[in-house]
């Protein structure tokens, strides 16, 4: 706690103590000119979308352009419901693709008690017990009783490595075994999911699953080499009778000596402490924050291809590290730089250099919070499909939702603003979807229109614009 | 006269604190006692009753030789056949099976015998044994003792409290089901309280290879309570209630209670030791002190009270050492006195009972007899420790699959009738089955074998000794007198093995 | 006849209820029926589904349905033999039960009294009740006989429970190998010359004495009349084809059923015979088929047989479950169509033994769910076999720690069947 108190002090006062971010990135800009910072609305707009997953309301807009303080926004949306919201869903897509709502539900709360980041990973990956009373153990339900996955997923999602080409045979990347891999599962092997018998219809417990830790265990067979290796209940392969089990003992990757009934308590402790862990949660937060890792790919971390910034890589984790994992310490430590507040006008300089800020298209979430708020009503995000696709072009061109949603939105402003339609409704307007005034030619356009028609076209345009699809 | 009726106690090898005697003559008031039986018949009883089969012709001989009633019962104490009889016992008692396996299919009787056979092997505690199983947490493979809760069915719960009842306490808490007990204190709402201790306990099956186990969650479920009346056309069910753990005559709730505090409140009730002695008191006495033996609490009282009460604070006081109760039962003259009655009243154990052989008692000491097989006893070595995980999940199975061939189920039963002791049908299959004519020649091959081609009178000695213990009697060697067919010997080996002597304990 | 009215029975039973029973034949009440003579249960063990069987719904059974030999009563599909002989059945539709686990629910239907494994008290199954009642067709046959499934006695004595009959081998048991039949005199005088000794040793008990017993009992059923009941290899193949004892897959339960129309005829008087392919969870559409043939080839040629041999008028068949089967359009489970137990409702046939002649009794709803109609429990099914065989409802015997207790303490008579 006093590191992060220190830390704060060194990085957090005000944005004119240079922290080791920008030092790192401009080292390595060379000839490269970056771009300037954003100004105020854009900045304001940036941080909404990257901390709470939604563009600004029109009131907290006109509030901060009045007296902005950058710094301060930052702390209050890392304060904010919205954050843990949003964030959740950072760490609930790290761990699984589908949608749990129970356990997203359970990260949320976890971050909103500000959890440090390895004690959720760990009870992530120790969880025991009932669906209903443990949400975390929805994680490893998803997966087990397929060792070969929970392996992978751990691997991703946690180590920012892609374990799974070592599956059945040596990796030739990163020289790692079958034997390597599979002893990672074998920390595994102990967990057993089960389905609860339930007591009647209306039993709680009813249609829940869980997990359940048993004492002894600890090793696995390799697969092709016996046939009970089917985890997962696929059809048993059938194996040769003169091939013998080769069973593997649970050991972590590089270990000289396997961990006896090793299971997943151990697992977790040698997961928090390799180097990876915690770089591998920075450069995701990076990426999330600037639109590419400094290690790319995102599960490439100990691979061939090295980060863009290894000292960056190197010094954001050891200060996640010395905060005690926090994750909002790391995130704040990111918006605050200059890298981050930079314009994203671009002069076509290699976006590795993070020379200027990255356009990134809005997510399906963002999308339909950002329409949710600005119409007043809930909007489905399985309505737009991911980002950039063709669904989601089709869906806001002429969805008749989406058509609802403009409806909605105008006549919302109409109450908000009554009397007869004027340059103010539209002001509004583009403050609500652009989170910015119009320019001059644009209020040049707008001069003749007068009527409900005029609002609703408007509003269609705006949230059809890229400009309102980006985040810049 | 004092002196002398402890010399004389003493020569007879019954040397013991003499107040389970004192209690049992107390009662006879007038009524003379049988005298004590004779080693030939002590050898055979005490083997069957504690070992659960009678003793080998090279046991039976060493014993007649130089007899010591203590020394044997101490042998017999220790030994492997020991704990496999009585873990039968506990099996019985706790899942109410004569079979391995059961009408629920979940139920794996080959594995929790096989625990069963291991906590008796390392002296366990019997209070504690009751702990593990009502306390039982985990998939049955590495916990086999959940197979208890697995058996009952935590889904029927009265018949899981009903049976606790029966089983740890002696006394018919099912009356109280679904109505006020008729004759004891006990509510239905007592009932349902004790019942209640389990609403937080779930079963559970893997996914992927769908074996059960048992898990506790943080909801107790609400329990429906059953009703004397059949359910009116048209009537909604009742609504089930949601009900506080709460132990019998407890005031109020017990708040947060689980399992191990049930277990806690079980071990602690008067009844908890005083049923178990009584059970191992009819095991070797033909019929408990408190008849029926679940009856504690009801119309019928116990035999010899006080009897009991000292029992069940020795069995307390030795830590619920089955073995010191059962060795203190077996070195009383009550216990060793000789079958034969004058129709004396049998509560009184003026003389030993008539008991039938069990199945497996028949089927094991058929076999050692015959000496064909003797299925290998459960692997019961002590355990390195060192032994990695999966040599030791090993090791268990191979313990529970040679308890499987000790008492393969269909085997014995289909053999030997459903029913020990006197039926027509049971008589039928041991005259006639193939299977124990197999046995039979078996046996004359065996006695030819050791006693040499030539029949004499040495051969139908040894059949005796091998099924009987004994040597010939003098009616005996005058029936036998100048046979010389292995015909001959074969006829006498079927009398024997039909014989009321060989498939009774006496 | 049949009336066993022991002094105290006699005591126990009120003026009013004698006087009623003197006027029996005129208000056709409290009287005895008694015209049954032997009983022959074929138990589905399982719950076989009433919408399967005896008691179609239109929209939810997965079977058709067909006409039968009775006007308006149609059966399953599968079960065309039995159609053709329903004008002899009693088919009550209007079962219902609290039971709805498989060892509790058969307790209940095989012995009229409830329980769990650990009822306070086990009842005797109704064949030993039989036994301890009848004097036995003839010593040398035991008098309840087991195929697949019989009952215990409880307290009624041992030599009352069932005598259970190994279907592959029935005759083994009743005879010793070939080359020891010679050596069997000298045997059993050994054995008796042993036990003679023993019991002089220890005096004698009641232990000794039914040892004895059971020892001259055996060798009374050891002789030719036993032998010759029991081999069914006596009957011609066409016979056996006919109950479906015979093909590549020859039906245990229609040899059973041939084998207890065998053991009736040579005088065993209660014979059980059990087809456990009934507990349908899944599949039920592949595997009503071919149970129900084995159903049908082997009920409807012993009650063809009973009646060719005149022997139905005496001999009370029953078809039982222990329940019924989940009512409505079966659900999917994993793919595949099943039902799950239901006690709520299910079906009972009887015939012969003087039950009423193509009667339907009592009804279910539209989906086979509840009982519309004239419900009639487990306890009432019990009554009704005690009134067809003449027996005392009001009896007491005395159970192990020396209670006297009746057999079935609640359940009226249906008498429908026998009106």
């Amino acid at each position: 706690m006093t590191l992060l108190a220190v830390t704060a002090l060194l990085f957090g006062a005000g944005q004119e103590a240079p922290s080791f971010v920008d030092r790192h990135v401009e080292a390595r800009l060379g000839a490269v000119k970056p771009a300037g910072p954003c100004d105020e609305g854009e900045f304001l707009r940036r941080l909404a979308l990257d901390l709470t997953g939604v563009v600004p309301k029109v009131e907290d807009l006109k509030t901060y352009l009045a007296r902005p303080d950058r710094t301060k926004e930052v702390d209050k949306l890392l304060a904010s419901d919205g954050f843990d919201a949003w964030w959740a869903r950072f760490l609930i897509e790290l761990v699984t693709p589908a949608d749990d709502a129970d356990l997203y539900g359970w990260l949320k709360g976890e971050l909103k008690r500000r959890r440090p980041y390895q004690a959720l990973v760990r009870d992530l990956i120790t969880a025991e017990g009932n669906s209903l009373d443990t949400p975390a153990v929805n994680f490893l339900l998803r997966y087990l009783p397929r060792l070969q996955d929970v392996t992978g997923v751990v691997g991703t999602a946690f180590l920012g490595t892609n374990l799974r080409c070592a599956e059945c045979h040596r990796d030739p990347s990163s020289a790692l075994a079958p034997q390597d891999f599979w002893g990672l599962a074998a920390f595994f092997a102990r967990a057993r999911s089960y389905r609860a018998t339930a007591i009647g219809e209306d039993d709680p417990y009813a249609r829940t699953f869980g997990v359940v830790e048993q004492r002894r265990g600890g090793w696995v067979c390799l697969p092709k080499t016996d046939s009970r290796n089917n985890f997962g209940g696929c059809e048993p392969v059938p194996v040769p009778p003169d091939v013998k089990p080769v069973w593997v003992e649970a050991r972590w990757l590089g270990a000289a000596k396997p961990t006896v009934n090793g299971g997943r308590q151990e697992f977790a402790d040698f997961l928090v402490a390799d180097p990876r862990f915690a770089r591998n949660l920075v450069n995701r937060v990076w990426a999330r924050l600037m639109g590419r890792g400094l290690q790319e790919p995102l599960d490439g971390l100990g691979g061939k291809i090295k980060p863009s910034h290894p000292e960056l890589l190197e010094d954001l984790a050891g200060h996640f590290v010395k905060t005690g994992y926090d994750l909002r310490a790391t995130i704040r430590l990111i918006v605050l730089s200059k890298a981050y507040q930079r314009s994203c006008r671009s002069d076509g300089s290699d976006p590795r250099l993070f020379a200027h800020a990255a356009l990134r298209p809005l997510s399906a979430e963002q999308m339909a919070a950002s329409l949710a708020q600005i119409a007043g009503r809930p909007v489905p995000s399985a309505l737009f499909g991911p980002a950039q696709s063709l669904r989601q072009v089709h869906a806001m061109l002429q969805h008749p939702d989406v058509e609802g949603l403009i409806q909605a939105g105008a006549e919302r402003v109409l109450k908000d603003l009554p009397g007869p339609v004027a340059q103010g409704h539209f002001e509004y307007v583009y403050l609500s979807v652009l989170s910015r005034p119009p320019s001059e030619p644009e209020r040049k356009e707008l001069s003749g229109k007068t009527t409900p028609e005029d609002l609703r076209d408007v509003f269609w345009a705006l949230i059809n614009s890229l400009e309102f699809k980006y985040n810049h | 006269m004092r002196v002398a009726a402890l010399l004389a106690a003493a020569l007879a090898g019954t040397a013991n604190d003499g107040w389970i005697d004192r209690h049992i003559e107390f009662r006879l008031e007038g009524v003379t006692p049988s005298p004590l039986c004779d080693e030939p018949e002590f050898l055979r009883r005490v083997s069957l009753d504690l070992a659960g089969v009678v003793p080998t012709m090279s046991e039976a001989r060493a014993y007649l030789a130089r007899p010591d009633r203590r020394k044997l019962v101490d042998r017999l104490l220790e030994s492997d056949e020991f704990s496999a009889r009585w873990a039968r016992f506990l099996l019985e008692l706790t899942a109410e099976s004569r079979a391995i396996s059961f009408g629920n299919q979940d139920f794996n009787g080959h594995a929790y015998y096989g625990w069963l056979v291991r906590q008796i092997h390392e002296r366990r505690p019997y209070d504690r044994i009751v702990r593990d199983i009502i306390g039982a947490k985990g998939g049955y493979e590495e916990a086999p003792e959940v197979q208890f809760l697995i058996r009952w069915r935590v889904i029927g719960l009265g018949d899981l409290t009903s049976h606790l009842g029966k089983a740890i306490l002696g006394t018919r808490l099912r009356c109280a089901q679904c109505h006020d007990h008729p004759y004891q204190r006990i509510s239905q709402e007592d009932f349902w309280g004790v019942a209640a201790f389990f609403t937080r306990t779930r079963e559970y099956a893997n996914t992927d290879d769908g074996l059960p186990g048992i898990t506790e969650v943080k909801q107790p479920f609400k329990i429906r309570l059953p009703s004397q009346e059949l359910p009116k056309e048209g009537a909604p069910p009742p609504e089930p209630v949601a009900i506080e753990p709460r132990w019998l005559g407890a005031s109020g709730p017990a708040s947060g209670a689980g399992r191990a505090e049930l277990a806690k409140s079980l071990a602690a009730d008067p009844l908890f030791a005083k049923n178990i002695v009584n059970r191992l008191w009819a095991e070797l006495m033909g019929r408990g002190l408190q008849e029926p033996l679940d009856g504690f609490g009801g119309k019928t009282k116990p035999s010899h009270p006080r009897l009991l009460d000292e029992l069940a604070g020795h069995f307390i006081q030795s830590g619920y050492d089955l073995r010191a109760t059962l060795r203190l039962i077996a070195m009383s003259k009550a216990y060793q006195r000789s079958c034969r009655s004058d129709g004396m009243e049998p509560a009184l154990f003026a003389h030993a009972a008539l008991r039938p052989l069990s199945v497996d008692q028949l089927y094991l000491s058929l076999n050692r007899a015959t000496v064909v097989q003797e299925p290998s006893a459960p692997r019961l070595d002590a355990g390195s420790g060192k032994a990695n995980a999966k040599e030791m999940m090993m090791a268990d199975r191979n313990a529970a699959s040679s308890a499987d061939a000790l008492y393969a189920d269909r085997w014995p039963r289909q053999l030997l009738g459903d029913v020990p002791g006197a039926s027509t049908a049971g008589r039928l299959a041991m005259f006639n089955r193939r299977e124990i004519q197999k046995l039979i020649d078996a046996g004359v091959h065996a006695a030819l074998k050791a006693m040499g081609p030539n029949v004499g009178e040495d051969h139908f000695e040894y059949i005796t000794l091998a099924l009987l213990s004994r040597p010939l009697s003098k009616s005996e060697r005058k029936r036998v007198e100048g046979k010389k067919d292995t015909a001959d010997l074969r006829d006498f080996f079927w009398a024997a093995v039909n014989s009321i002597e060989f498939r009774y304990n006496h | 006849m049949s009336c066993t009215c022991t002094r105290r029975s006699f005591l126990g039973m009120s003026a009013g209820a004698v006087f009623a029973s003197r006027l029996a034949p005129l208000f056709g009440q409290e009287s005895r029926f008694g015209r049954a003579k032997n009983c022959i249960f074929l138990y589905m063990s399982g719950g076989p589904s009433h919408l399967e069987t005896w008691d179609h719904k239109e929209g939810s059974s997965c079977v058709k349905a067909i006409d039968t030999a009775v006007r308006g009563v149609r059966i399953s599909e599968h079960l065309p033999r039995l159609a053709k002989v329903t004008d002899r059945l009693s088919i009550v539709r209007s079962m219902t039960s609290t039971e709805a686990d498989h060892a509790p629910a058969a307790t209940l239907m095989l012995t009229g009294n409830g329980g769990g494994a650990s009822a306070a008290q086990a009842f005797p199954a109704f064949g030993a009740v039989c036994s301890k009642e009848w004097s036995p067709g003839s010593a040398a046959l035991p008098t309840y006989v087991g195929v697949g499934s019989g009952g215990g006695p409880a307290f009624l004595g041992n030599e009352h429970g069932a005598f259970m009959v190994d279907l592959s081998d029935p005759l083994s048991i009743l005879r010793p190998r070939e080359e020891d039949q010679p050596r069997l005199t000298t045997r059993l005088g050994l054995l008796k010359a042993a036990d003679d000794d023993f019991v002089r040793r220890t005096n004698p008990t009641t232990v000794t004495d039914d040892e004895r017993k059971a020892v001259h009992r055996a060798v009374e059923m050891m002789g030719p009349k036993a032998y010759k009941a029991f081999d069914v290899s006596q009957e011609n193949e066409r016979v056996r084809a006919a109950y479906g004892d015979a093909g590549d897959t020859p039906s245990a339960f229609g040899r059973g059923c041939l084998l207890a129309r065998r053991l009736v005829e040579h005088g065993v008087r209660f014979v059980e015979v059990i087809l456990d392919k009934w507990d349908m969870h899944y599949d039920i559409d592949q595997l009503i088929g071919p149970a129900s043939e084995e159903l049908d080839a082997g009920m409807g040629t012993l009650i063809q047989e009973l009646t060719d041999r005149r022997l139905l008028d005496e001999t009370l068949v029953v078809w039982m479950g222990e329940f019924g089967r989940t009512p409505g359009p079966p659900p999917r489970f994993q793919g595949k169509l099943g039902r799950d137990h239901w006690a709520k409702a299910f079906s009972l046939v009887l015939a012969g033994g003087g039950v009423a002649r193509g009667r339907v009794i009592g009804a279910t709803d539209a989906i086979g769910a509840h009982v519309t109609d004239r419900p009639v429990t487990p306890q009432d099914f019990h009554a009704s076999l005690y009134h067809a065989f003449g027996f005392d409802l009001n009896k007491k015997y005395m159970t192990l720690d020396g209670r006297p207790v009746k057999l079935i303490e609640k359940g009226s008579v249906v008498k429908e069947l026998f009106a």
